[in-house]
């Protein structure tokens, strides 16, 4: 099925863009995993695990590096170090361990992989 | 010294009496005397013995034993980060990068935030701190080595710290070695690619289980028991449940941020939290070469980091919320403190290989010993209250002021003195009255001990020094104390086998000194103050037999002192009322108080298990006039000898120590004991025996033995302990003297 939508004009068109406007695909999914805890209220799973879906899409897609992963961890660490000096240990700076959590989890299996 | 709280350190303070009392038996020494096996201690108490013989000082013996947990920590830490990273870079710059970076893995490890902030009152489970990395690189090296010498030393330490490797310590040893092992087999078999020395692994774990048998054979005796605590925690189906309830009441407690950064205890210094992490995924994204060490080693840190903090995303709390099903997991409801020091533990280490990773890629050697300079002062800055022992001499909790470093009252150490002449049989009720099980002693400074009650961890009498202890009697001494009853409780002091009274009137320790804690509940039931404790004693008794400064000893009139053996006069049936283990004998005690002082209570549902149907609807089941006499004696805390005289029919002898079904007893020339169909609980809590005069051999006059069973297992698995350490000491020796002589002929050829 994926196959087939792959082979069509319209799927060829969209894997072209995509691989065409990378920096662009890349920068909506870190924006919406940094958005995720400086802008969004409240915890979901589905928007957490959806996103990060979208960046381990990225990964195979792209054949990205684990350098990228870890230097997406060391902004999040950033983020979170902010969050934690301005906040203390608010959901905000929860949710940006948890994303530095998943980032380095990812970061190791890809080095392994590498 | 700080001798502890809730569980109490007094085998600092006095190792021989410690073990005399607690170590060797398996009878609690304080309140009814619970059966619960303790022998875990046994090897420590034993080297503390020695260590304060020649110390002569609990402060020195304390202070001892710290440094030798902080500084075998840090090189047992900087051995196995030396050991990880990467040799094959061999030239003088990268060792000392090595040694650098191993030194800071170590400094980290005993300086981290989480590790310093619980060493005042540490239990001997706080071994932890240096046992964890010392056996981790024993093992470590044993397995890339195959040097047998690593695993006997290890072995032999387990054996020393017994108490960690116990089944008291379950939970942070599951949490420990099972992960660590696993680690170790994944770096020498997929990293080191060496093979697996299996032969010795197995050798090893046979003998680990032989020299641990004298604590795991009784532990696991008692975790088949039916109705021990052990094994009410283990088998109860409806425990998980609770178990849950209690994961989910520490959840909100658990930071994933917190656990990550490495938070100072200085506030000022907050800013440097960032440092660590950084170190850490600089060192991940440095790390282009083909290093799997420090992946490894990260795969681990975040297995233990969601093990810790438990709340990575909702379907990480359900996953973990899934793992209390497995038989045993519940060990981890606490889960923030069983995992913290397994977690600071991988974290350093990681950390000493990304430093590695960082410093292996500067150029600069200025910028190398800058940088070294900047993080080894924050690490050490950060510890600071620590290293000058502000963390070590706080205060007690809701006292006023009062300091847990104390210095020993010498006038309390000859009240101590005393109630070691005191004969055997009579235990001793503790005022001021706890809420628990605690004592508070004033030192000479303003200090004082708040702990588990000295009195019979270190005298060898059972005493009564709290709400829990005197169970289940609370209830009904709180409400007689309020209703000022001293008739009554004179009447349930002699039902317990309480002979005298130890009042402890130092202002310093009750009054507005300590306001809160330990008293909080029973104030408001018994005195308010020291003057009315004292009006409060007057009471129950006048003959005062000591009195050293503050410490007074009182004994109660012989005309309501029940012995620990006697012959009861009747059996007084009651149904239970009260389902709580607390209050259960109001049942009978507050109304039943006009009855003979030598009447026994037994429950209606005991009675019915015991006795025929129609015995059980009368009031009275046994009066008799014509009773035998008895003499007891003390053989040691499991076992007594009951002589009976004049014994002409069926009578019921009741022993005033908490029931359990492996008190035995045993008629002389009768290998086999009384039947347990003839073993009953009565007054709540104690042991009875229907004895007939066939059971004697129609004999008047006899000898019985009554015997705590479950001692027996001790000694036989103490016996096989011994045997196998006397084997490991002489393989050691025989090991040595071998090494020695290779060496001897080596030096000689070269």
């Amino acid at each position: 099925m994926i196959k087939k939508i792959l082979n069509s004009a319209y799927g060829k068109k969209s894997v072209l863009w995509l691989k065409d406007n990378k920096p662009v695909v890349l920068s909506v999914i870190f924006l919406g995993i940094i958005a995720d805890p400086l802008f969004i209220t409240g915890n979901s799973d589905i928007r957490i695990f959806g996103i990060l879906g979208l960046y381990i899409t990225a990964v195979f897609f792209y054949k990205l590096k684990s350098r990228l992963t870890f230097l997406f961890g060391l902004v999040l660490l950033g983020i979170m170090y902010i969050e934690f000096l301005f906040t203390g240990t608010s959901p905000a700076t929860e949710k940006a361990a948890v994303w530095l959590y998943l980032f380095l989890a990812i970061g190791i299996i890809q080095k392994l992989r590498e | 010294m700080d001798l502890g709280g809730d569980s109490g350190r007094l085998y600092f303070y006095d190792p021989i009496n410690y073990l005399k009392n607690y170590s060797l038996y398996n009878i609690l020494p304080f309140g009814t005397g619970l059966v619960e096996p303790h022998f875990y201690n046994l090897p420590i108490v034993i080297l503390l013995i020695g260590m304060k013989s020649i110390l002569q000082s609990s402060y020195l013996l304390i202070s001892i034993f710290n440094s030798i947990k902080l500084v075998v920590a840090f090189f047992a830490v900087y051995g196995i980060a030396k050991e990880l990273i990467d040799k094959k870079s061999n030239n003088k710059y990268f060792s000392m990068l090595r040694e650098i970076s191993s030194m800071f893995a170590g400094l980290f490890y005993i300086f981290s935030p989480r590790m310093i902030g619980n060493w005042d009152k540490a239990l001997l489970s706080h071994d932890q701190v240096f046992l964890n990395p010392l056996m981790f690189y024993l093992v470590l090296k044993y397995f890339l080595t195959y040097n047998i010498r690593y695993l006997l030393v290890g072995l032999i330490i387990s054996f020393i710290f017994a108490a960690n490797f116990a089944w008291a310590s379950a939970p942070p040893f599951f949490a420990f070695y099972p992960l660590s092992l696993l680690f170790i087999l994944f770096y020498t078999s997929l990293i080191r690619r060496k093979k697996l020395p299996w032969k010795g692994i197995i050798a090893g774990l046979l003998i680990f289980v032989g020299l641990h048998s004298f604590h795991l054979i009784p532990a696991i005796v008692s975790l088949f028991d039916p109705g021990s605590n052990t094994n009410t925690r283990v088998f109860n189906n409806e425990d998980i449940a609770h178990q849950l309830d209690y994961f989910f009441g520490v959840l909100p407690l658990a930071k994933v941020s917190l656990n990550i950064l490495s938070f100072s205890p200085i506030k000022e210094l907050g800013w440097t939290s960032i440092m660590v992490p950084l170190v850490v995924i600089l060192g991940f994204l440095l790390n282009r070469g083909r290093n799997k060490t420090i992946l490894l080693t990260g795969l681990f840190f975040l297995i233990i980091l969601f093990l810790l903090s438990a709340k990575i995303t909702d379907l990480g709390i359900e996953l973990y919320k899934g793992l209390f099903y497995i038989p045993g997991f519940t060990m981890f409801r606490n889960f923030i403190g069983q995992w913290l020091f397994v977690f600071s533990f991988f974290y350093a280490l990681l950390f000493g290989l990304a430093i590695f990773n960082l410093f292996g890629k500067l150029k600069s050697r200025s910028l190398i010993t800058a940088m070294t300079f900047l993080i080894g002062i924050t690490i050490i800055i950060s510890a600071w209250p620590f290293i000058n022992g502000e963390f070590v001499n706080k205060t007690h909790f809701q006292s006023n002021n009062v300091k847990i470093a104390m210095v020993m009252d010498p006038k309390y150490e000859e009240t101590l003195t005393f109630i070691r002449s005191l004969p055997d049989d009579g235990k001793i009720l503790t005022l001021p009255f706890t809420d628990c099980c605690f004592q508070v002693i004033h030192g000479t400074n303003n200090g004082a001990y708040v702990g588990v009650s000295t009195i019979g961890y270190l005298t060898g009498k059972k005493d009564f020094a709290g709400y829990a202890n005197i169970a289940p009697f609370s209830e009904v001494f709180l409400k007689l104390a309020q209703e000022k009853d001293y008739k009554s409780i004179r009447q349930m002091l002699g039902l317990l086998n309480i002979q005298y009274i130890f009042h402890n009137k130092d202002p310093r320790i009750y009054d507005a000194t300590f306001p809160g804690y330990p008293y909080n509940h029973v104030r408001k039931y018994l005195p308010n103050d020291q003057k009315g404790y004292s009006e409060f004693v007057k009471h129950l008794t006048s003959n005062k037999v000591f009195e050293r400064g503050p410490y007074s000893i009182f004994a109660l009139d012989k005309d309501i002192y029940l012995p620990h053996f006697y012959i009861a006069t009747e059996l007084v049936l009651y149904t239970n009322t009260v389902n709580d283990w607390y209050g259960k004998t109001m049942s009978f005690f507050v109304n039943e108080k006009d009855f003979d002082i030598r009447t026994a209570y037994i429950e209606e549902e005991t009675c019915r298990r015991v006795f025929p149907k129609q015995e059980c609807n009368q009031k009275i089941i046994y009066d008799k006039n014509n009773l035998p006499i008895i003499q007891f004696e003390k053989i040691n805390p499991t076992k007594y000898k009951v002589k009976v005289a004049n014994a002409k029919g069926h009578y019921y002898l009741i022993f005033s120590e908490a029931f359990h079904r492996n008190w035995k007893v045993f008629i002389p020339k009768d290998e086999s004991p009384l039947p347990e169909s003839r073993h009953l609980v009565v007054n709540g809590y104690a042991n009875a025996w229907s004895i007939t005069p066939q059971d004697a051999g129609e004999k008047e006059n006899y000898e019985l033995i009554v015997e705590m069973t479950d001692q027996r297992i001790f000694y036989v698995s103490l016996a096989l302990s011994i045997i196998v350490f006397s084997g490991c000491v002489l393989w050691g020796v025989i090991l040595f003297v071998k090494g020695s002589r290779s060496d001897i002929i080596r030096r000689s050829n070269d």
